[in-house]
């Protein structure tokens, strides 16, 4: 069973809830649970999970490197790149592939001619292993810097899973490509929202898009007490389970803002984590 | 000497567009006949990458110099690959002001 862990505004509680969802399971549930953290460019469950990191994977790209001795600067590279990555300028003797705009897809190499196209490895990002109570339970995906190819390290980042037990993404915020890259390798979406305009606009969003990709969900209200009742009134009519809420208090912000797991900051909200996260099995079926 | 810039319409009373590779215009001017031309820019509604096409257009109309508001880093780095210097200019510009405050002595 995979879940991801999403909202459609960032700073809502994707992460609150991912790693108290993962902390539950884990701990009082004794589930056999994985957390990827699939928030690529600024992944932060680490900070809250407190493992010990074991092993670190390389995701690469093949960037393909031209000879510009051999080409004959024919175009068919440049007409067959998706992206605009390559710059041919034939009077000028002169042909390059951007490596920031390529994607590594291999069809200028496949439709060259001439095999004057050599293939190259660029790191893109990583994949990190973490033992927490067990081994690889939590898995990291991380970008490095200046690198813009989120969806691929969040694929491969998925691809670094057992395929047993409970799965959760966590997801990078909005509801663009790398959202979609998450979601869709999911079988159940956790939408976490709040009760203000903003919060109701991007869970909106976010609602259309799970939709269309026709995955089962429920929301989560975070900072609940904010009393914002647009949002509850959507949720009610559009008929979309309410998994639970977690209060607006100035102890669970410090406790995040401390780096501990906010499901255990006190014995009410750890029996709250346990009602939303029982709530979750019961609606994936998964209830033992 | 040619140099282009980024036009917001196709005439010499139009201002400079402060986009380089979106701009909806290239006015392209040539010092050596004093002949200016209007180009419609193709390539602004692509999805990326824009930048290094543009540039490479620039190159094929044997452009010395090209001025904008602002360069994407992708577009001045293969400008500058392509030997064609790059310079910035404030905005509010019209065309004739940018060709007439530019003329080589």
């Amino acid at each position: 069973m995979k879940i991801a862990i999403t909202s459609g505004k960032g700073g809502t509680g994707k992460t609150t809830v991912s790693t108290g969802l993962f902390h539950i399971l884990n701990r009082y549930l004794k589930h056999h649970v994985q957390l990827l953290d699939c928030d690529v460019e600024e992944p932060d469950c680490h900070i809250f999970i407190k493992a010990s990191k074991t092993a670190v994977y390389p995701v690469n790209l093949l960037i393909p490197e031209i000879n510009a001795n051999i080409c004959t600067f024919c175009g068919k590279c440049k007409a067959a790149c998706a992206f605009n990555a390559i710059v041919m300028l034939p009077p000028a003797k002169f042909i390059e592939v951007s490596a920031d705009m390529c994607h590594g897809c291999g069809a200028c190499t496949y439709v060259c001619p001439e095999n004057a196209i050599t293939e190259k490895h660029k790191s893109i990002g990583q994949v990190s292993h973490f033992d927490y109570y067990a081994k690889d339970e939590f898995i990291e995906g991380r970008m490095h810097i200046g690198s813009a190819l989120q969806t691929r390290v969040i694929r491969e980042t998925i691809t670094h899973a057992r395929q047993q037990g409970v799965i959760l993404f966590d997801s990078p915020p909005g509801t663009s490509c790398p959202v979609i890259a998450t979601v869709s390798k999911s079988d159940y979406v956790v939408m976490v929202t709040e009760p203000t305009p903003f919060g109701l606009n991007d869970l909106i969003l976010m609602a259309e898009t799970v939709k269309q990709l026709g995955k089962k969900h429920g929301i989560v209200i975070n900072k609940a007490g904010l009393n914002y009742k647009p949002l509850y009134d959507y949720i009610t009519q559009n008929n979309i389970p309410l998994l639970g809420e977690i209060p607006f208090r100035k102890e669970l912000a410090s406790a995040y803002s401390k780096g501990e797991i906010v499901a255990e900051s006190s014995p009410e909200i750890r029996s709250l984590f346990e009602g939303i996260t029982k709530k979750i099995l019961f609606e994936t079926s998964l209830n033992s | 000497m040619k140099i282009a810039f980024p036009a917001s319409a196709d005439k010499s009373e139009a201002l400079i567009d402060e986009r380089f590779a979106r701009c909806p215009f290239f006015c392209f001017y040539d010092f050596d006949t004093n002949q200016m031309e209007f180009k419609e820019n193709m390539l602004r509604n692509g999805a990326g990458g824009i930048g290094l096409q543009v540039a490479e257009f620039m190159a094929n109309h044997g452009v010395n110099k090209v001025f904008a508001v602002e360069f994407g880093p992708k577009a001045k780095d293969m400008l500058t690959k392509l030997h064609i210097e790059t310079q910035l200019i404030t905005a509010g510009k019209t065309v004739q002001q940018i060709i007439d405050e530019n003329r080589p002595a």
